[in-house]
C-alpha cells in the first residue's frame, strides 16, 4: 500500500509537469459552460429587445383604429417607417416593417380579410420572434374585431369556439426546465468526471509502456495492484479536480444565466451533486486505466478513449429523447444513473439516501473490479513487450 | 549469485532461449555475450522475473524467481535494455522515486544519491529534468536508480551501449567496485574487448544456446584461438565453427 502512495504522488508530480496536455484539457472542459454562458445570454438579448420592440409600420394612415390599438400595447413603440421597407430589411436597417396596404380600409369595411403585410428575415433570429410577435397582436385584435361583428349581428361569439382546450401540466415547471435547460448539466458534469482522468491514465500507463520505462518499474519488487492502485488514483484525483471544476462552473453559469431559468440550487443541491459525481469519476478513471494497460501506445489509448466517449452521452440522449423512463433500477446502472440523480437534485426533487449510496457502492465496486482486471493485464508478457 | 538451469523460451516458432544453464557467483562479473538476437535480453527478462520461462528455472540467492518473483526481485538491481527515463522527472527524482518504491528510507537515499553523483560525476545534470539528457547523461543515472537499494545480485543489459570512451570507464570502475563489494555481477554485452576487459567468467550464446563458458583464458583454449575476439566470431557463427 505504501508503495501505492509513492505511485500516485510520483504521477501526481509528473502529471502536472505536462504542463501543455493539463492546460488542453482545462481549456476543453471550460468551453462547453463558456458556450453555454454565450448563448444564453444571446436567447437573453432577445427576450429583452421582444419585450421592448419597436415597429416601423407604412401607410399608418390606411388604418387608424390598427394603428391605435397597436400603440396601446404595452412594450410595442410604432415608429416612422423606411421609404423601401424591403431593403430596408435586407440591409439589417430594420428587423421588421409592417405595411398597410391602401385598400386596407376598403376590404375592412365590405368584411372581406384585410391584407397587411410584414415584412421580415426569418433567418435572423431577432427578426423571426419579433415578427412572430407581432403575428399574434394583430391575430387577437382580427379575433376581438371577430367578435365584435358577431355580437352587432346578435350572435354570441361563443358560437364559433365549439371547444376550449385545457392543459393540466402534471410535469412541474422546475422539472420540465430542469430537464429541458438543465440537461446539459449532468451531461457536462460526466464528461468531466470522465475525461479528466484521461491525460494522466494514458501517459502514465500506456505513455509508460511506450517510452519502455515500465521494464524498470516492474523490476522493484512492487506487485503490480499497488503499481495500478497508484496510477489510478492519480488519474481520479484529476477526474474528481475536473468534476469538483465543472460543478463550480455550473453554478457561475446558473448565477449569471438570464433569469429566464429561475432555477437557483442550493448549496445542498450542489454538495449532492458532487457526491454522485465523485463515485463516478473514480470509475470512469478506472474504465481508462483499463484501456491504457490494453492500449500498445499513447495514441493508441486516445483512440479507445474516443471510442468510449460516446457513454457519457448516452444517457444525456436518452433523456433527451425519452428512451428511457427513470425508474428504480436506472440507479443501478453507472452513469446513467447518475445523470437521473443529478437532474432530480436540479429539478429539485429529493434523492433517496439509499439511492445515492447504492449507486456510489455500485460505481466503486466497478471500478475495483476493473482495477483487478487491469494489474492482472498490466504483468503479461505479451503486455510489457508488447514493443 | 544467480543460477540458471535449463531455461527455454520460445515465441511461436521462434526458439529465443533454448536450455540455457549457467551461474553468477558473488565477487565476481560475469559477462553473457553474444551477437544481437542471440536471446541475451530474454535470458535476463526471465532472469528478474518479467517472463516466464517455459522450462528451467532461476534462483537468486536460493530464491526461486518463478514462485517468489517479490523475493527474488528485492535481492536483485537491474538495468533492463530499454534504457528509459520519466522525462519530466529530474535525474535525482527519477532515483527517488525507484528508492522510494523499494521502501528506503530518504535520508539514506539521500546519502547514496549524493555519493553516486560524485561517484559518477552527475552533479552539472542531475537536477535537470531528464527529457534533455545526453545518452552518457542517462546511462549514468540508470546505473544508480539501478543500485540505489544496494542490491546483492546486479543484472546489466548492454549497460555501455553507445557510451563514449569516458562514460564507459566510469561504468567500468563501478562495476568492479560492486565486485569488491561482493556483489554478483551479471552483464550482457555484444562486444567482445568490454567483456574481456571486465569479466572474470563469460557465457557466450548464440542462437538461444550457450555455446562456451569459462575463464577468458578457457574461451580462447576451448576454441583454439590466441585473439578473444576470433574466439567469439569462432564459437557464434555456424559457418565458421562447421568448417
Amino acid at each position: 500500500m505504501r508503495s501505492a502512495g509513492v505511485v500516485f504522488r510520483k504521477e501526481l508530480l509528473d502529471g502536472f509537469r505536462d504542463r501543455r496536455a493539463f492546460i488542453a484539457v482545462l481549456v476543453s472542459i471550460s468551453i462547453f459552460p463558456i458556450v453555454m454562458l454565450v448563448m444564453g445570454r444571446f436567447a437573453e438579448g432577445i427576450q429583452d429587445e421582444l419585450r421592448n420592440m419597436e415597429l416601423p409600420v407604412a401607410g399608418r394612415e390606411n388604418a387608424p383604429a390598427l394603428v391605435e390599438w397597436l400603440g396601446q400595447q404595452p412594450g410595442l413603440e410604432l415608429t416612422a417607417a423606411p421609404e423601401d421597407p424591403e431593403s430596408a430589411v435586407r440591409n439589417r436597417e430594420a428587423d421588421l416593417v409592417l405595411r398597410i396596404p391602401a385598400d386596407y380600409e376598403e376590404r375592412f369595411a365590405e368584411g372581406r380579410p384585410a391584407e397587411v403585410e410584414l415584412v421580415a428575415d426569418s433567418s435572423r433570429t431577432a427578426g423571426g420572434a419579433k415578427a412572430g410577435r407581432v403575428t399574434r397582436l394583430l391575430e387577437s385584435y382580427g379575433q376581438e374585431v371577430a367578435a365584435l361583428r358577431l355580437v352587432s349581428r346578435g350572435i354570441s361569439p361563443m358560437l364559433v369556439r365549439p371547444l376550449a382546450v385545457e392543459r393540466a401540466e402534471v410535469f412541474s415547471s422546475r422539472r420540465r426546465r430542469a430537464f429541458s435547460a438543465l440537461g446539459f448539466i449532468p451531461f457536462f458534469l460526466l464528461m468531466n468526471a470522465f475525461f479528466g482522468g484521461m491525460q494522466i491514465a494514458s501517459d502514465a500507463i500506456a505513455g509508460e509502456r511506450e517510452r519502455g520505462s515500465i521494464e524498470a518499474l516492474l523490476l522493484n519488487a512492487v506487485p503490480a495492484r499497488f503499481l495500478i492502485l497508484g496510477k489510478w488514483a492519480a488519474a481520479a484525483v484529476f477526474a474528481v479536480f475536473l468534476t469538483l471544476l465543472g460543478i463550480g462552473t455550473c453554478v457561475l453559469v446558473l448565477r449569471f444565466m438570464p433569469g429566464a431559468l429561475n432555477i437557483s440550487p442550493s448549496v445542498t443541491d450542489w454538495v449532492l451533486v458532487a457526491l454522485t459525481a465523485i463515485p463516478l469519476a473514480l470509475f470512469c478513471s478506472a474504465i481508462q486505466v483499463v484501456l491504457s494497460t490494453y492500449a500498445k501506445s499513447y495514441k493508441e489509448a486516445q483512440t479507445y478513449f474516443g471510442y468510449v466517449a460516446f457513454l457519457p452521452m448516452i444517457p444525456f440522449f436518452a433523456v433527451t429523447f425519452n428512451w428511457v423512463e427513470q425508474g428504480t433500477w436506472t440507479a443501478f446502472i453507472p452513469i446513467l444513473g447518475q445523470h437521473f440523480m443529478i437532474l432530480n437534485v436540479m429539478a429539485g426533487e429529493a434523492v433517496a439516501a439509499w439511492e445515492l449510496a447504492l449507486a456510489g457502492l455500485i460505481a466503486l465496486g466497478a471500478a475495483a473490479a476493473l482495477l483487478r482486471f487491469a494489474s492482472s493485464l498490466f504483468v503479461r508478457e505479451s503486455v510489457v513487450f508488447v514493443r | 549469485m544467480i543460477r540458471v538451469s535449463g531455461l527455454r523460451k520460445t515465441f511461436g516458432e521462434v526458439i529465443a532461449v533454448d536450455d540455457v544453464s549457467f551461474a553468477a557467483e558473488d565477487g565476481a562479473i560475469t559477462g553473457l555475450l553474444g551477437p544481437n538476437g542471440a536471446g541475451k535480453s530474454t535470458t535476463l527478462r526471465m532472469l528478474y522475473g518479467l517472463m516466464a520461462p517455459e522450462a528451467g528455472e532461476v534462483a537468486v540467492d536460493g530464491v526461486d524467481v518463478q514462485r517468489r518473483t517479490m523475493a527474488a526481485q528485492e535481492r536483485i538491481g537491474a538495468l533492463p535494455d530499454t534504457h528509459a527515463l520519466y522525462p519530466r522527472l529530474t535525474g535525482r527524482e527519477n532515483v527517488r522515486y525507484f528508492a522510494r518504491l523499494r521502501g528506503i528510507p530518504a535520508a539514506v537515499t539521500e546519502d547514496r544519491l549524493d555519493e553516486f553523483v560524485r561517484l559518477l560525476d552527475m552533479a552539472d545534470f542531475v537536477d535537470r529534468r531528464a527529457k534533455g539528457y545526453s545518452h552518457g547523461e542517462r546511462s549514468r543515472v540508470l546505473l544508480a536508480r539501478a543500485l540505489v537499494h544496494e542490491p546483492r545480485n546486479v543484472l546489466l543489459d548492454e549497460p555501455t551501449n553507445g557510451l563514449d570512451v569516458m562514460s564507459t570507464r566510469r561504468m567500468r570502475d563501478l562495476i568492479r567496485e560492486l565486485r569488491g563489494r561482493d556483489c554478483a555481477v551479471l552483464f550482457s554485452s555484444h562486444i567482445m574487448q568490454e567483456v574481456s576487459l571486465l569479466c572474470d567468467h563469460i557465457v557466450i550464446v548464440a542462437a538461444g544456446r550457450v555455446v562456451a563458458a569459462g575463464s577468458p583464458d578457457a574461451i580462447r583454449e576451448a576454441a583454439g584461438c590466441e585473439d578473444l575476439e576470433d574466439a567469439f566470431v569462432r564459437l557464434t557463427s555456424p559457418a565458421v565453427s562447421d568448417a
